[in-house]
């Protein structure tokens, strides 16, 4: 409704209708329900809970209160550590993809990116039976008499950092993958054929020229672990509890508004911050250019001690230079290292699959027997089919809403140069930094407001907003490739601005439209935090179900809803690639 | 090995992809302080070889000497030698100065003596004045002379360029190509130069090696190829040509070569490694054809057509069709052009000793 509003006052507003314009639905619908929701919260936080005067009280409470700095220290530890790991255990596999030649590169990726969109209630759920005290881990190293006892591998900070690093990991490869493969390869060598040996190549070549990826991938996967709860409570103990559980149980079970939007503040403030380092110490304007006037001291001095830091790493290392024959082509340790990571990013959800067709009511591994009885049990359970359905049906929409939106943005951002442009573009990107808690508990508080809890409507909403950049990323890079010159000659030749659209722009973007399309729908049925405030009581999503589910016992049934989920998931994945390819 | 002038001593260097061969066996001596061109088509071959001179590709087999001593499984990083990439291979991140001091860092050499020779080098290709610029911000002959000074700069033996002028417009290449040789005069070294572009060859070259479908064809100073071309793809790629198909008839009596063509029988040298065999072409370049009836003796005549007249600034370049449809192109000063027309049938003549008969 605003969205129509909004366009047909614009149009009066303003005759000429430019380009731009096409993102006007999709940044209607990002203010509606991100930046108002925000506002809200920020509102809430300074506001007295009765009077709504203004009132710092409640961030005076979060200052007083020493479990809660507790709390956010554990949250900043617990990201950074996740961050670092995930950057550093993911660069050797991302430049070994980088490496490759790019057919074979996307076929690999396929194996990044399955555990990607893996949803991380299955990812945790694999972990729980791996590192549980009678887990697989454990039967196996006491069986083998490697260790006598147990080893207490999760309800503590490792568990955590295992599952959190095994989750964001992808991530961080993605990211840094795109910058390491437009690394001129030739740079290393030009740099060999002056003197340089391998560590200094690395260091002083290699490595810089990565930097942007590197910081990127480490920006994203600790503001994406800022806001994580699902791996914390089921992996974590009591002092790894983060401030997303606070908030949920803010929210959930004190109903403490002001205090759980307080929180909110801190988790986006925490964000915002560690963007702003990241502009500072890695933006263009440093390490990679340097070209930027402003600042340009600063930049001098940080370039000047980098450098110097960059030559000591590659004095340190310079020892290993004769390990691994820079000559020959095979690297054996690179790719041992490269298996061994694959594994560690596949073999949880492998794990899960010969469980779903256990024999047994335990999730003991390996299997005593095989059987179908879990399947039968998912597919007799009314509560699992009905959320089955509800998530595919709130998915499909979705996908055509969020498309629609994403794909019109992209459209504007395409064909107009407006100076606005970048403006646009952060806002489209928006609902990807700012951390799902927050979103989810804005989103919460507005929809109790209009009436939307608990409705198919308020979870489209919402898994919308999540989807929006990613249809809106991929859409505008096919966007990218578009000669816009073949309009023109449609259009001399006589075809109309809809005939073109029809018959030359979208059957060439169909491809792009499709996978953005496949990509939200996926966004949309691994969602989990916003579900577990809209969706309520009957109205379940299947990852809501299994959260719940996972609450009670892990058992069985978890697998085998596990695999349903798997399957699909892989199955849209691999479509989305084939039609890509096209 | 006994030949003390060779530098660079090639020794039957052969590169294969699985069935493919990237460049048969060659023998190639360069003496020190030469600047020696590959050139040929893409694929003929010349990257691979420089690649495998340089260290960038190992040999599938063969030796490669520099100064008597086997240099075949060197590593990269250890060879010293100079190289100068298509695209630059600048470093984005790092400075002008940055750039042209790195490899003297490599070598540990002392702040001071860097500074110096990094402000030495940029003088002499004229950018002094941008030494604190980053690669982008500079235009691409400024990019490319940060690349040669990056090279020279640590006066390296033996420089290796493969086709650095690529992405540069004519006008910045010829500058270039001067820059190159007085560079290439003033540091001494011994250069070898890949490119595709016969011109450049001929501007730059002490020695041509022209090389086709993985092999060389003919090494030689520019002047040897252009008026002894041994292979017709020589005679072809260096300096325009006309091209007569014929087979060998026999030797006439002063020593030269008789050919039997579609139009006519003609007599010229034999190429220097011809044999006999198969299918031949008479090559005469079009400033040794001359108008009107032969006097005397040692000339071959032939009636041509005269299809079109195209000024070409300093000269006319006649089109002529000889009696079986080949092509002919003859150079003539404007004078002798007047009174033409198009369409006249007119003798054209060329002394025997000029026509190069090669396979």
């Amino acid at each position: 409704m605003s969205v129509a509003q909004t366009i047909s006052r614009v149009q009066s507003w303003r005759p000429k209708f430019g380009p731009i314009w096409l993102a006007a639905p999709a940044l209607a619908f990002v203010a509606v329900f991100l930046l108002w929701p925000m506002a809200r919260l920020i509102g809430l936080s300074i506001q007295d809970a009765d009077t709504a005067a203004f009132t710092l009280d409640h961030y005076q409470k979060l200052v007083d209160t020493p479990v809660y700095s507790r709390i956010l220290g554990i949250t900043f530890r617990i990201s950074v550590l996740t961050a670092f790991f995930s950057v550093l255990l993911g660069y050797p596999l991302a430049s070994w993809l980088a490496s490759l030649p790019s057919h074979k590169r996307n076929k690999w990726l396929f194996l990044v990116l399955l555990p990607f969109w893996t949803s991380y209630l299955v990812k945790t759920f694999a972990w729980m039976i791996m590192l549980g005290d009678k887990g697989l881990i454990n039967s196996i190293l006491t069986g083998t008499g490697m260790a006598e006892d147990s080893l207490s591998l999760m309800y503590n900070e490792l568990g955590v950092l295992i599952g959190m690093v095994h989750a964001m990991m992808p991530l961080a490869i993605l990211t840094m993958v795109p910058v390491m493969a437009n690394v001129d390869n030739r740079l290393s060598l030009a740099a060999g054929s002056m003197g340089a040996r391998r560590s200094q190549r690395f260091w002083l070549i290699e490595f810089p020229l990565t930097m942007p990826g590197v910081a990127a991938g480490g920006l994203l996967t600790f503001i994406t672990s800022l806001g994580f709860f699902i791996v914390p409570a089921y992996l974590g103990g009591r002092g790894q509890t983060m401030l997303a559980q606070i908030i949920i149980m803010q929210v959930q079970q004190l109903v403490n508004w002001a205090f759980a939007a307080v929180l909110s503040v801190m988790l986006v403030a925490a964000a915002l911050v560690a963007i702003w380092f990241y502009d500072r110490l890695f933006g263009l304007s440093t390490l990679t250019s340097a070209s930027s006037t402003s600042g340009k001291k600063h930049g001098q001095w940080l370039r000047f001690l980098a450098q110097k830091v960059l030559s000591l790493l590659a004095w340190l290392s310079s020892p290993f230079d004769r390990l691994g024959q820079s000559t020959s082509e095979r690297r054996p340790f690179k790719f041992a290292y490269v298996l061994i990571i694959f594994v560690f990013l596949l073999a949880p959800a492998m794990i899960v699959l010969p469980l779903a067709f256990t024999s047994d009511r335990t999730l003991a591994f390996p299997p005593p027997g095989y059987s179908l009885r879990w399947f039968e049990f998912y597919f007799n359970s009314p509560i699992w089919i009905s959320a089955t359905i509800r998530s595919f049906g709130v998915a499909f929409a979705t996908a055509i809403v969020a498309t629609c939106l994403g794909g019109l943005a992209a459209l504007a951002l395409a064909r107009s140069d407006s100076r606005y442009g970048k403006a646009i573009f952060a806002l489209m990107l928006a609902p990807m930094i700012v951390p799902r808690i927050v979103i989810a508990v804005g989103l919460f508080y507005l929809m109790a407001q209009i009436g939307l809890v608990a409705s198919n409507i308020g979870l489209i909403i919402g898994h919308t907003l999540l989807a929006v950049p990613f249809t809106f990323i991929t859409i505008g890079a096919v966007l990218k490739g578009y000669d816009w010159r073949l309009n023109d000659a449609a259009a001399t030749l006589g075809a109309g601005r809809i005939t073109v659209l029809r018959l030359i722009t979208l059957p060439l973007l169909r491809g792009g439209i499709i996978s953005a399309a496949l990509f939200a729908f996926v966004t949309s049925f691994d969602e989990l935090t916003i579900a577990l405030f809209i969706s309520g009581g009957l109205k379940s999503t299947l990852p809501k179900q299994m959260w719940d589910d996972m609450y009670l016992q892990l058992n069985p049934t978890l697998a085998a809803v596990s695999v349903v989920v798997l399957v699909i998931v892989t199955l849209l994945l691999i479509a989305a690639q084939k039609v890509q390819k096209k | 090995m006994t030949d003390t002038n060779a530098k660079i001593r090639i020794d039957g260097l052969s590169k294969n992809y699985g069935d493919f061969t990237a460049l048969q066996p060659t023998h190639l001596d360069i003496p020190r302080g030469e600047l020696l061109t590959l050139l040929g088509p893409s694929g003929s071959g010349k990257t691979t070889l420089l690649q495998m001179v340089s260290g960038l590709t190992p040999a599938t087999s063969g030796r490669l000497w520099i100064d008597g001593a086997d240099w075949t499984g060197r590593a990269l990083h250890e060879r010293g030698m100079g190289l100068v990439f298509q695209h630059y291979a600048l470093f984005p991140h790092m400075t002008v100065a940055e750039n042209v001091a790195f490899p003297l860092k490599m070598r540990k050499l002392p702040d001071v003596d860097v500074k110096r020779r990094v402000a030495e080098t940029l003088e002499k290709v004229q950018l002094d004045a941008f030494a604190h610029r980053f690669p982008r911000e500079l235009s691409g002959g400024q990019q490319q002379r940060v690349a040669l000074a990056r090279c020279f700069v640590f006066r390296p033996e033996i420089i290796l360029m493969d086709e650095p002028l690529g992405a540069l417009d004519k006008a910045l290449r010829e500058t270039m190509q001067l820059e190159i040789r007085r560079l290439h005069r003033e540091f001494e070294t011994t250069l070898i130069y890949v490119t595709h572009d016969q011109e450049e060859a001929l501007v730059l070259s002490d020695r041509i090696c022209v090389m086709n479908h993985a092999r060389v064809e003919q090494v030689g100073t520019p002047h040897q190829i252009y008026s002894d071309p041994e292979t017709l793809f020589a005679a072809t790629f260096i300096g325009h040509s006309n091209i007569l198909k014929g087979r060998i008839d026999g030797v006439a009596n002063n020593g030269l070569t008789r050919i039997a063509t579609g139009s006519g029988n003609f007599v010229g040298r034999m190429g220097a490694r011809d044999t006999e065999a198969g299918e031949h072409a008479l090559i005469v370049r079009p400033e040794q054809l001359r108008l009107g009836s032969a006097n005397g003796e040692g000339m071959n005549e032939v009636t041509a057509r005269l299809r079109d007249i195209v000024y070409i600034g300093s000269d006319n370049r006649l089109i002529l069709s000889l009696p079986d449809g080949t092509e002919f192109n003859a150079r003539q000063d404007p004078a002798n052009v007047s009174g033409l027309n198009v369409g006249d049938e007119i003798k054209v003549h060329w002394p025997i000793e000029a026509g190069r008969i090669v396979s």
